[in-house]
């Protein structure tokens, strides 16, 4: 018992037993150390796809994505203790979807595939587009004649149904562009997103089925008409051999279930086992989001269906309209998104304490750099400071781990890979199309300067036999993407097993050579029981990042193959 | 969650909060244990349902759901966006209104009809009753007697009012009237004016009108009667109340730039009346009222704001007569001087004055600091800067719409810290 301070003029003391030092200490130690392994199997496919009763369609609305999503989750996080706790030591938790191999696997959210199996230009072209939708002679089944974008949907000879989605008159090309372009990166980035296509439609080849109804603006319902149609058609952007270009969204199959929810799970989704807010390809898409600057993620911008696949009802989750990306949307974008949250605390806070002389984003006005592109730009793009206009839990649980996976997997677009994906706007300036591919190079660049250097640029680890032993190789991404100097880069490595301990050694080549009489002492101390531990530090100009910890089994074939990858 | 009772209340025990910190933080390591076979993760983290379901958070957002899914898909969301009703010349409005300082909100009904006998007779019978009690019955007819006149659009305008003011403050008369002097007292007016207006152009307009008041004053609904309380003050007409005619000049200047959340230009209003006792009670004055607001930007995108406001009456005696209480004018109010009770200063002449810095914070809200001064006197030459009260504070607008704008006024004074909150403001 120590008398420690007076209040009233009276002594107080403070007791502390040595059994509360204990748990502190123990509960302490337990979240800083305790960190969730990654799976000890290299698993690639999490198997989330089994079947299950329908569930009930969630609700898309200002609610979840506002009031929950910001409000209440944001504030729930803000006093989640735990997480504070790892927060002050510096150890976050990690995304317990992650395999041996720091990979996310697929699962009914994610689907690995340009990053680990590299797509040829015309699969990425290609996207999630299986046929070209033929208009000739389609159906309309439903319109909007209101709001400030007027919307089809039409049903193609071949029966598929598609949300048309006009540009406006001033700025052609502007939102359909954006959408296919992101719809692809997306796509190949492993995410699942629906199949939009550029296509012209003549509105003389359109039907109407006699089912279709209009709102008009006095809120009376009536039948839609072809004069409905020439109306609303003066309002949207046309070529000048008549016909309209536009995006059509193909409906995706299955019943449509809601949103998925940014933080939770689903209840009623026995298949949803991680909470969204702790899934890597939920945080990690805050990087890509950057990338694209796709800053509308609210709820409304995803989407659960209830699928039928190989004999299987499950939910499959979606990302959904992209239309805003890059600098695009009806308009060009407002130069506070991606800049700003809508409604942005700490930019309040900057305009109260300066009495206003604070100038937040929200009263900027960027340039618009042409009426196809929008207001897209690189020069002052900041990926950390880089903000989605609703905030969200799961990009803000975003790991240094999460965004480097993401990284790796933006730099495995080529210059030639991207240019084959913005071709696909077919944005009539061919400038236009040089400048959207010639942002999203420079972005990319950004975004790996700043995550790369966050943890240690090392990736594509692989073990061959070497003369003297096994060689592990690996990528140094800074080097390879110039972001740092070959010449002022070496890596110190270290061979640990249960009962074995190497001097550490440095090196300035991305191999490291394990001779056989190092792996052979390493592996019969332990008995062949437990893998080898190969630690690599990164030491970039004076600077040395963390390490990454490669784990390594006897291979009757190579001699050793990789077990288990961790960072960090 | 453990606890125990203190002689200060419920507190948590230390121990309790570790082992449930301890429980929790197990709960949050041993999440997501990597499983064998299909799947990444063995199952659902343990305790992660419970755990959100047992956050206070959580309750607040099930408690809130119904208000919100209304406000977005109800009844609420209706209401708020049911289509403007076709401009229609006579019919029944329902909304919220209220009845001054004081008095609270509640229920308004207004009949109305823009074209009696087909004439363009405007008449309007607005019915309020707030949840403080206060009642406002009024019937208002403007009639046009020449719409092309040599000075502009001549109308002749008929008022006609019942008002219960269920429980207004009252203090002694004076520029120190004790706070301990507080108390309260009900007024029942029953008035009729008639007179003409004409419209000049679009900024200046002017008027001349033939009151009545016959106002009643007795025991509060609520609170401690200022009757029994201040007897011994000799308050002019206190227990009688008072029954007045006036002739009233008005001349009214108006060049803001919109009539909610100006930026610019200003209105400027000036009285002069001649008010008389219709029966014994000795009452006979002149009264000059002032009040204006200017605004001027400081930005050309009209984001900050100075704002200024005031006002200035004094009424004037004739020889042997006196001015009742409730015809003189007070400070301490949201509009006059903030951060204290209301009418808390009141006497034959005041003034107020009010400077106003304000700037957007964010699309929907403004922020400001203001300054607020006034006082009280018997005569205007009793007026002096050593002589105001001051009140200062912050105000937030919340703009659901530049039309709606909604104030929320922290103020504080020597006296006591205030809370204001002011929906459809035009200051």
């Amino acid at each position: 018992m120590w008398p420690t301070a007076t209040r009233n003029g009276v002594y107080m003391s403070i007791s502390i037993r040595p059994s509360r030092i204990a748990v502190c200490a123990f509960l302490a130690a337990l979240i800083c150390c305790g960190e969730v392994q990654p799976a000890v199997t290299v698993l690639w496919l999490d198997f989330d796809m089994k079947n299950i009763p329908e569930p009930e369609e969630r609700s898309a609305d200002f609610y979840n994505y506002f009031f929950k999503g910001q409000l209440i989750e944001h504030t729930k996080r803000e006093f989640d203790i735990p997480r504070l706790i790892r927060h002050a030591v510096g150890k976050p938790r990690q995304a317990p979807n992650v395999n041996a191999l720091d990979e996310v696997p697929d699962s009914s959210w994610y689907t690995n595939r340009h990053h680990l199996h590299t797509m040829t230009i015309e699969q990425l072209v290609r996207g999630p587009n299986q046929a070209v939708p033929d208009f000739g002679g389609a159906t309309i089944t439903k319109a909007k004649i209101t709001g400030v974008t007027p919307g089809l949907m039409l049903k193609d000879k071949n029966g598929h149904s598609y949300l048309i989605k006009f540009d406006q008159v001033s700025y052609p090309n502007l939102q359909s562009g954006a959408e296919v372009i992101c719809t692809k990166i997306l796509f190949a980035s492993g995410y699942n997103v629906p199949e939009n296509y550029i296509a012209y439609i003549n509105p003389a080849d359109l039907e109407i089925d006699g089912k279709v109804e209009v709102t008009d603006p006095s809120g009376e319902k009536r039948a839609f008409t072809k004069d409905d149609l020439k109306e609303m058609l003066k309002r949207v952007a046309n070529m000048p051999d008549g016909r309209y270009r536009v995006m059509a969204s193909k409906i995706l199959s299955g019943k449509p279930k809601g949103p998925f929810p940014q933080a939770g799970l689903r209840a009623d989704d026995p298949n949803d086992l991680i909470p969204h807010e702790h899934r890597r390809e939920l945080r990690g898409l805050r990087v890509f989001s950057s990338w694209i600057n796709h800053w509308d993620m609210k709820e409304d911008q995803s989407l659960d269906m209830y699928v039928e696949e190989g004999g299987r009802t499950f939910l499959r989750h979606y990302l959904l309209d992209f239309g805003s990306d890059l600098g695009a949307g009806q308009f060009p974008t407002e130069y506070s998104r991606g800049r700003e949250h809508g409604f942005d605390p700490k930019s309040l806070g900057k305009e109260i304490i300066t009495f206003g002389a604070y100038v937040s984003a929200d009263e900027k006005h960027g340039i618009t750099i042409s009426p196809e592109v929008g207001m897209f730009t690189a020069g002052d793009f900041d990926p950390e400071g880089w903000k989605p206009t609703y905030p969200t839990v799961m990009f803000d649980n975003m790991t240094d781990q999460d965004a480097f996976w993401a990284a790796r997997i933006i730099l495995s677009f080529t210059e030639n890979e991207l240019r084959g994906i913005v071709e696909t706007a077919e944005y009539a300036d061919p400038k236009d199309t040089e400048y959207v591919l010639e942002t999203l190079m420079e972005r990319r660049r950004i975004i790996a300067k700043h995550w790369l250097a966050r943890v240690d640029g090392l990736s594509a680890f692989s073990v061959r036999p070497a003369k003297e032993g096994v060689a592990l190789m690996f990528r140094d991404l800074m080097i390879d993407n110039k972001l740092a100097r070959a010449e002022g880069t070496t890596y110190t490595y270290e061979i640990k097993g249960r009962h074995y301990k190497s001097g550490m050694k440095t090196i300035h080549q991305t191999e490291i050579v394990l001779d056989r009489a190092v792996l052979g002492a390493a592996i019969e101390r332990d008995g062949g029981q437990t893998p080898i531990q190969l630690t690599i530090w990164t030491n970039r100009e004076g600077t040395t990042a963390q390490p990454v910890r490669i784990y390594l089994e006897r291979d009757s074939t190579v001699g050793a193959e990789i077990v288990r990858i961790s960072r960090g | 969650m453990s606890y125990s009772k203190s002689s200060y209340g419920f507190h948590f025990s230390p121990l309790g909060v570790l082992f449930t910190l301890l429980a929790l933080c197990i709960s949050d390591v041993r999440a997501q244990e990597p499983a064998p076979g299909g799947r990444i993760v063995a199952g659902r983290p343990p305790l992660y349902t419970f755990k959100r379901d047992i956050d206070p958070l959580t309750w607040i957002e099930w408690g809130t759901k119904p208000i919100f899914r209304s406000a977005e898909s109800g009844w609420i969301h209706k209401l708020a966006t049911r289509p403007p009703a076709p401009e229609k010349t006579s019919g029944i409005r329902f909304g919220i209104g209220d009845v001054g300082i004081s008095s609270g909100f509640g229920p308004q009904v207004t009949f109305f009809h823009k074209d009696l006998f087909g004439r363009g007779i405007d008449v309007e019978v607005p019915l309020v009753y707030t949840y403080n009690r206060y009642e406002v019955y009024q019937f208002n007819a403007t009639v046009p007697v020449m719409t092309q006149s040599p000075v502009g659009k001549l109308t002749f305008d008929v008022v006609t009012a019942y008002r219960s003011r269920a429980s207004d403050d009252m203090f002694t008369l004076g520029n120190q009237s004790p706070l301990g002097a507080e108390s309260q007292i009900r007024t029942v007016s029953r008035e009729a004016a008639a007179g003409f207006s004409v419209r000049l152009n679009d900024k200046w307009k002017a008027g001349v009108h033939e009151k009545y008041r016959n106002v009643g004053v007795t025991n509060p609904l609520f609170g401690k009667s200022a009757q029994t309380s201040l007897r011994a003050f000799d308050i002019p007409a206190l227990l009688t109340g008072a029954v007045l005619r006036a002739t009233a000049l008005t001349v009214d200047h108006d060049t803001q730039d919109q009539e909610h959340m100006p930026a610019k230009g200003g209105r400027q209003h000036v009285e002069v009346s001649v008010n008389d006792s219709v029966d014994k009670g000795g009452f006979a004055y002149w009264k000059y009222h002032l009040a204006f607001q200017h605004f001027f930007p400081l930005t050309d995108d009209r984001r900050t704001v100075i704002a200024l406001r005031g006002f200035a009456e004094t009424n004037q005696n004739k020889a042997g007569t006196n001015v009742p209480w409730l015809d003189m004018p007070t400070v301490g109010s949201w509009d006059t001087l903030r951060g204290f009770e209301n009418f808390r200063f009141r006497d034959k002449s005041a003034m107020a004055l009010t400077a106003e810095y304000r700037y957007r914070i964010w699309r929907n809200m403004d922020w400001g600091f203001f300054l607020d001064g006034g006082q009280v006197a018997p005569r205007l030459r009793d007026f002096g800067l050593d002589r105001f009260h001051a009140g200062y504070g912050l105000r937030v607008f919340i703009l659901p719409k530049l039309t709606f704008p909604v104030a929320i006024d922290v103020a504080h004074s020597n006296e006591k810290w205030g809370l204001y909150v002011n929906f459809n403001t035009t200051f």
